[in-house]
């Protein structure tokens, strides 16, 4: 009896031993959720936004009227055996900026879904179902929306979603920026290290171009220049007339990753860095802008991830280290003190008017006044 | 990814190179710990004289054995001192597959501030997470099987057989166990780090063939599902003779019936005089009597 007796107390404790186990599987996958940084975008009097795995349209006009139109299926998305606490990352989870184009409200979520709504009422119009994550976000041409989910490039009907390919345009590595067109013709980047450009009717793959370092970042077209940078620490200016080829004699070297997109005004291609540095380059040379003579540098040295943006003779960016910098275009020196919040500033910003709209990781919405330097308002972006 | 780099950025066989070189360097420790196991196993039979020398005074009998660990060398402890000083490689292990994977732009960005500002290095970013035909970022059902079988394994070749019944017992439990317990966590983690754990028991288990010279009780298992291609140490117990040959009645040397007679006299002379009688049958003496 006493065997029997401890024999199963051996198994008790084996059993509860199983148990936490199984819960550590639960706790521990929790960490492989992704988080997402939302982006915004404007029309007329209304913002979108993806916000914390729901669809949300702020009324610009009173600032506070929030609809939400998420669709019915948003159920997190748990990938353990058993969850554990905290919720896991909801299906509507995105890290780019919606599209709205003649009232319709596109997006595509790191799950793979893509989402056609009515942008005022919020009915969805269609979805489409990828089979890989999304990244980038969504480039409408004509009656085409181009997107890119895992390693393939797709396009669909902006009408229906029906693919208007026969089979996606497979590249064999993870695209993870928003695909620009240009005369027709797609062009992007991968974590393959290559960009491509791809004829946006037939498919067909014009050119590829591979590059040390991998790529992340949405590439800026200007006069037939496609600028763009890598996480090996170097910028490129390739002629996309020329089969990609390089237009520098060789790649400028920043001190970081660049994961940004580029901005152009007269002449300078301006972007930040992941050692929080700010760079102006002349478009031509690929030197250093002589006005500039060096990036500005943050105190920080934190991330800039979001892309710059330009009002008047300010370049505003926003960086993960909770602040918005005003630099002036001429010099980069600080047109005003950063303005600082409370969360990181990651999703690319939104111009309209004279207003600079960035939202934070928190989803906290802030109306920025590029000129004064000010901050105009902010808004929780949040529904009961 | 230095590593990861110089196998053609395959973070797969950068995996496997960093479980041989670490197992490498604390070769010394899992030598020693399996020559402790198998001294362990050979000390058996006089444990188990102690065991029941001093079967009802149990202080005496852990003293009895103490102090043949003494004499021996044997250090019971220093079975698990290779794992514990794995184990904080683990840990820092899992934590540089979960950087250097970035399975979401999250993940990446993190990863940005762990490596050096090297030319190779941030041209190896981020590193191929296809190995064979796996995704190493992501949790394998495959890898899962390898990882419990692998387990099975070494523990059957590493466990010691005990005398006692109970502790029997409890060695099989958690040879199934812990396997099992196992198998279920890696459910959730990457299958880069479940690579690290399988190739890390192959090495052992490959030391411990050469050190011990056989594949422990991996063997007794296996030879049970191959009869006749290896001769069972149980069958060839249970075909041995146990019995003693039988005797064989030889007959007497030739003799003549008179000596045959007189012999028989003699030993019934020999046999009245030990119960002290008078030579003489009893229906003799009834007729003197009369």
């Amino acid at each position: 009896m006493r065997v029997f007796s401890r024999n199963s107390l051996i198994l008790k404790l084996l059993f509860a031993i199983l148990i936490c186990g199984l819960l550590l599987t639960g706790c521990v996958s929790g960490r492989f959720e992704p988080s997402g940084w939302d982006g915004i975008t404007v029309s007329g009097d209304t913002l979108y936004a993806c916000s914390d795995g729901k669809f949300l349209a702020l009324d610009l006009s009173d600032r506070t009227t929030i609809r939400d139109f998420t669709p019915g299926d948003n159920d997190s998305e748990s990938s353990s055996f058993l969850g554990c606490g905290g919720s896991s990352a909801p299906k509507l989870t995105s890290y780019s900026a919606p599209v709205v184009s003649g009232s319709v409200f596109y997006t595509g979520t790191y799950i793979g879904e893509v989402y056609a709504l009515d942008a005022t009422t919020g009915a969805k119009k269609w979805d489409y179902s990828t089979d890989h994550h999304i990244v980038g976000g969504p480039v409408i041409s004509g009656d085409a929306l181009v997107i890119a989910s895992g390693d393939k490039l797709y396009k669909l009907d902006i009408n229906n979603g029906d693919p208007l390919w026969d089979k996606p345009f497979d590249t064999g590595g993870k695209i993870w920026s928003t695909p620009v067109i240009s005369g027709n013709v797609i062009y992007f980047g991968n974590l393959d290290h290559k960009v491509y450009a791809v004829d946006l009717e037939t498919k067909e793959k014009i050119w590829e171009k591979g590059f040390a370092g991998a790529i992340a970042s949405t590439p800026l077209i200007i006069n037939d220049t496609l600028y763009i940078g890598t996480l090996n620490n170097k910028f490129y200016a390739l002629d996309i007339a020329n089969n990609g080829n390089p237009i520098w004699d060789k790649p400028f070297e920043t001190d970081n990753w660049v994961w940004t997109q580029a901005v152009y005004h007269q002449g300078t291609i301006y972007f930040g860095s992941f050692g929080g540095n700010v760079y102006a380059i002349d478009a031509e040379t690929g030197k250093m802008n002589p006005g500039w003579g060096s990036p500005y540098k943050t105190e920080t040295g934190d991330r800039f991830r979001a892309k710059p943006a330009i009002m008047g003779d300010v370049l505003v960016i926003g960086s993960q280290d909770d602040n918005i910098y005003g630099l002036n275009l001429q010099d980069g020196g600080e047109a005003w003190a950063p303005l600082h919040f409370e969360n990181d500033i990651m999703a690319d910003p939104y111009i309209s008017g004279t207003t600079v709209y960035f939202m934070d990781k928190k989803d906290k919405v802030h109306a920025i006044n590029a000129e004064l330097g000010n901050q105009t308002w902010s808004k929780q972006l949040e529904t009961d | 990814m230095l590593l990861s780099h110089l196998f053609g950025n395959s973070l797969g066989m950068a995996i496997i190179a960093i479980t041989i070189i670490v197992n490498l360097i604390i070769l010394p420790l899992t030598i020693h710990q399996t020559r402790s196991m198998k001294k362990m196993q050979m000390l058996q039979p006089k444990m188990q004289e102690i065991q029941k020398k001093h079967s009802k005074d149990k202080q005496k009998q852990q003293q009895e054995i103490m102090k043949l660990y003494k004499e021996e060398g044997v250090n019971p402890i220093g079975c698990a001192l290779p794992l514990i000083i794995q184990m904080p490689i683990i840990i820092a292990l899992y934590q540089g597959i979960i950087q250097a994977l970035p399975t979401t732009p999250d993940r990446l960005i993190g990863l940005s501030k762990h490596i050096y500002d090297w030319g190779f290095v941030q041209e190896a970013v981020p590193p191929e997470s296809i190995f064979l035909g796996l995704d190493l970022s992501q949790p394998n059902f495959f890898m899962v099987i390898l990882i419990m079988a692998s387990m099975w394994i070494s523990q059957k070749m590493s466990t010691t057989a005990s005398t006692d019944p109970k502790q029997q017992q409890m060695q099989q439990m958690m040879q199934w166990m812990m396997p099992l317990f196992l198998g279920f966590i890696f459910l959730s983690f990457p299958s880069g780090l479940a690579l690290y754990i399988v190739v890390m028991n192959i090495f052992r288990m490959v030391v411990q063939r050469f050190i011990t010279g056989n594949w422990g009780g991996v063997e007794d298992t296996f030879k049970r599902f191959i009869p006749g291609r290896f001769q069972p140490a149980q069958a060839a117990q249970a075909a041995a003779p146990t019995t003693e040959p039988e005797k064989t009645w030889t007959p007497p040397e030739d003799k003549t019936v008179k000596e045959i007679e007189s012999s028989a006299k003699k030993s019934n002379e020999a046999i009245q005089k030990s119960r002290g009688r008078k030579y003489g049958s009893s229906r003799n003496r009834r007729k003197k009597r009369r």
